[in-house]
């Protein structure tokens, strides 16, 4: 990893972002990706996190509640869209998995937080395509020293065109 | 189950105890489910020797995931609009979490009655762990 340290006036403390990552901004990352929900993965997913509402296991109880099927827990629709990846792929720093890689100098990204858009039920057996664009990338000074906030947007599209949900992910790199 | 706008007003909460004690296990399920397998949350030598943590920690979408049910149980299916926050302490094993929604505001959007929530999930030593907020709609 390279970075130009400039030759910034006073005490102004080096850039992370080099200006080859800081070209990336509105750019895509990821994507578009497509998965097909499945009832299986959610309701492990619904399991982990606890959340044990019938409308995600039980197809008659999702029906009554005005559904047309099972339905995926509110945040999982992003995870049906991680892709498998082997275990010699699997990086050992951060959460973001994106293709295009951002070259900061820093040692490690940790998340930071996230923010959801629902816009329509997520349903099994829809078809959801996401697509990552790099919001923003900005350099700020904390008590820790410097570090990047690292904004990514999410958009996901069923198979009718309707956009279901957006997310705005936020990671701290330092 | 759904909440109407006639009987919620502003201050009032809902509150849940989301996990006590929570296990390794449950981190093991959130990563399997999820497909984030950042060794942080699951390889203990890592986290502590590499990492420097005191211990293996939970993802913080997995708090924000079990935190995500006081809104989805007090609103009824299919009425939450949004929902964001930040992460501001690690949750480690053995760790017990409750999560409290209070709303914020009462609104009109386009006809509907909207409930804005603040969002606070804290452990066993009042430390809180995601702040958030979130937007729910509510039955007329």
């Amino acid at each position: 990893m390279t970075i130009d340290q400039g030759t910034a006036a006073g005490s102004a403390p080096p850039s992370l972002i080099p200006a080859h990552t800081m070209a990336l901004v509105g750019t895509r990352l990821r994507g578009p990706v497509t998965a097909v929900i499945a009832a299986k993965e959610a309701q492990r997913y619904a399991q982990a996190v606890g959340d044990l509402n019938p409308v995600y296991f039980d197809e008659a109880a999702a029906r009554s509640a005005g559904y047309d099927g099972l339905v995926a827990p509110p945040t999982f629709v992003q995870y049906a869209l991680v892709q498998g990846r082997p275990i010699e792929e699997t990086r050992t720093d951060g959460l973001f998995q994106g293709d295009i890689p951002l070259d900061l100098a820093v040692q490690r990204t940790m998340f930071g937080g996230e923010e959801w858009d629902f816009l329509a039920p997520v349903l099994v057996g829809d078809e959801i395509t996401a697509e990552t664009r790099l919001a923003s990338l900005d350099q700020k000074e904390g008590s820790k020293g410097s570090f990047v906030r690292i904004t990514r947007e999410t958009t996901y599209t069923n198979q009718a065109g309707d956009v279901v949900a957006r997310t705005r992910q936020i990671g701290i790199a330092r | 189950m759904a909440l109407s706008a006639s009987n919620v007003s502003v201050g009032q909460t809902f509150e849940q105890v989301l996990v006590e004690d929570l296990k390794r296990t449950q981190l093991v399920m959130y990563a399997g489910s999820s497909g984030d397998y950042n060794p942080l949350h699951s390889d203990e030598p890592f986290a502590t020797q590499v990492a420097g943590y005191p211990s293996v920690f939970a993802h913080g979408m997995l708090t924000m995931g079990m935190t995500g049910r006081v809104l989805t149980d007090a609103l009824g299916d299919g009425r939450l609009l949004s929902y964001g926050g930040r992460f501001t302490s690690q949750v480690f094993p053995g760790d017990n979490l409750k999560g409290v929604a209070t709303i914020t505001s009462i609104d009109t959007v386009d006809g509907v009655p909207v409930a804005t929530f603040s969002i606070s999930t804290t452990n066993q030593d009042g430390v809180e762990v995601f702040s958030g907020e979130a937007r729910g709609r509510l039955d007329s």
